[in-house]
């Protein structure tokens, strides 16, 4: 298994596709938390406890990460020569979801340094305290990790699933910004319980749901798809 | 030892192989042909565990593939050139498979050496030639230097300097005593290195052979010239044997150059030309495979 997980860092490392995605990521925070203390009159204690938000497009992007990891393989056919040196699928897609959760984490964390590096010194720097690491005003990042690993590792489930590089991405975007609602409103019993309405949860305790339960909620969607997608990837033929 | 075993796949309506038996013997190098469609790549794959047989099985050493422990160690496969990232070198490609199976770096840049691709190993994949890609795929193939190697057209998009690296790669490995299955829908690109052939046609099990007794079987007639080629016809049609006439001089019998030249000798007639046509062995591959190939 290390070494099965060494290899999908690997490839990882060897293209530049992660690299892009975080770089990327990195312009929308860096413009985010930019315009975020440029806006704002006073920096006081709630608009600094918003400020991590600025990284929120961090879950997205690990979602696509996540698919990328898995559809990757379909879409450049480099599923046969991964599949020829493990036969047992299923260990490939646990690695790869392992790999995609530490992608996750990973984009959150470097996201969410970015708006400190940016903060603390304009904080400073325009004579605020800096309030960003109170014990309340640390709770959106660590939500915010724990949702990229946990969706990156989505991400790697949808794919599996789908295996069509677009149709995973564009099933996504589809489906939280037009389903989800949709689904939402027919089905208001389910609603809080849906994939969308559970990551909120983890950075805002719904009416319905704990940020843990949350949580909760976006794992057990993460460890449905993976697991059908591993069904489906053990018994699908790859021609 | 690969056997293959009462093999079939179906693609929904489609029969993509039906039935298909043949075992490939340790330490041979056997060509796997068909035309385009036949079902070699369908056999292949089942054969590597990548596609379900719908009935039969295909096995290495009595094993399915996923039941080979360190597979990567035991068999090497290549199956379309184009399996590798663009945007990856082909090194760091095969730093991946090397990582996945467990074998060491060092052998990463041994295989580059050995398939000649030293030069361009740390340009990203999408720059190659197609037999750059090939090349490629041979050396994943080597990596866990394995006794058994099965090669999907190989020979594909090649050209003439490439086949022939191909032909001296497929020597050196059955001098190193590998058994080889190498499958191909040209004959004349495997027939210089192939012990047997296996040939399959529309899914179905054709015929296998040596190369030599695939030869034998489309052993073909003897041509001969003569300004008197009616009298000639008309002596070798007394002896029994089948003639068809050929303009404007000329004319082909069913029997061996050493009777016709008796023959002719024994009544007195000239002959300018008396040539055994030799059976190919692209002919016999012709011939059992309905003349659908491409060359």
């Amino acid at each position: 298994m290390t070494a099965l997980f060494r290899s999908e860092l690997l490839k990882l490392r060897t293209t530049r596709t992660a690299v892009v995605l975080a770089l990327g990521l990195y312009l929308i925070t860096g413009i985010a938390v930019v315009a975020a203390l440029v806006v704002n009159d006073s920096l006081d204690r709630s608009v600094q406890r918003d400020l991590p938000g600025s990284a929120g497009f961090a879950v997205l992007f690990s979602i696509l990460f996540g698919i990328l990891v898995m559809t990757g393989e379909y879409r450049h056919g480099t599923a046969t020569p991964t599949f020829l040196a493990t036969p047992q699928r299923e260990r490939v897609l646990i690695a790869k979801a392992l790999a995609a959760l530490v992608g996750g984490l990973t984009l959150a964390l470097s996201s969410l340094m970015l708006v400190y590096a940016v903060a603390v010194p304009w904080l400073l720097a325009t004579g605020n305290s800096v309030l960003l690491f109170e014990r309340d005003a640390l709770r959106d990042p660590l939500g915010l990790v724990v949702a990229c690993a946990i969706w990156g590792a989505l991400g790697v489930g949808i794919g599996a699933v789908v295996r069509s590089q677009v149709g995973a991405m564009i099933g996504v975007l589809v489906w939280f910004l037009i389903l989800e609602p949709l689904v939402g409103h027919v089905l208001s019993g389910v609603a809080p319980y849906l994939p969308g309405a559970g990551l909120e949860a983890i950075f805002s305790d719904s009416d319905d749901l704990s940020a843990w339960a949350g949580a909760a909620v976006s794992l057990g969607y993460a460890a449905a798809f993976c697991a059908v997608g591993t069904v489906l990837t053990a018994r699908r033929d790859i021609t | 030892m690969i056997e293959v075993a009462g093999l079939t796949k179906r693609y929904g309506s489609k029969l993509a192989v039906e039935s298909l038996d043949f075992r490939v013997p340790p330490g041979t190098i056997t060509g796997f042909l068909g035309p385009n469609g036949a079902g070699k790549t369908t056999t292949l794959r089942c054969l590597l565990g990548l596609v379900k047989p719908t009935a039969g099985s295909a096995t290495i050493d009595g094993l399915l593939y996923r039941d080979l422990g360190e597979p990567s160690k035991r068999v090497g496969a290549v199956l379309e050139a184009s399996n590798v990232h663009p945007g990856r070198s082909g090194r760091n490609h095969l730093r991946v498979l090397a990582a996945a199976a467990s074998i060491p770096e060092s052998r990463v840049d041994e295989v580059i050496e050995i398939v000649e691709l030293t030069s361009v190993a740390r340009r990203r994949a999408k720059t190659y030639s197609l037999g750059m890609r090939q090349r490629l795929g041979l050396a994943a193939a080597l990596l866990g230097d394995p006794e058994v190697l099965i090669l999907d057209e190989p020979a594909n998009g090649l050209d003439p300097q490439g086949i022939r690296w191909l032909r001296g790669f497929l020597r050196s490995m059955s001098a190193e005593g590998k058994t080889v299955l190498v499958s191909s829908h040209v004959l004349s690109e495997v027939e210089q290195t192939v012990d047997e052939v296996v040939i399959i046609h529309r899914g179905r099990f054709v015929a296998h052979a040596t190369t030599a007794e695939l030869a034998a079987r489309v052993a073909g007639n003897v041509r001969a010239r003569s300004p008197e080629v009616g009298r000639l016809r008309e002596v070798l049609q007394a002896a029994g044997i089948a003639v068809t006439p050929l303009e404007p001089d000329g004319l082909t019998a069913d029997t061996s150059p050493e009777r016709i030249g008796e023959l002719a000798a024994a009544n007195g007639i000239v002959l300018h030309e008396l040539v055994a046509e030799s059976g190919s062995l692209e002919e016999a591959f012709l011939e059992l495979t309905g003349g659908e190939t491409v060359i």
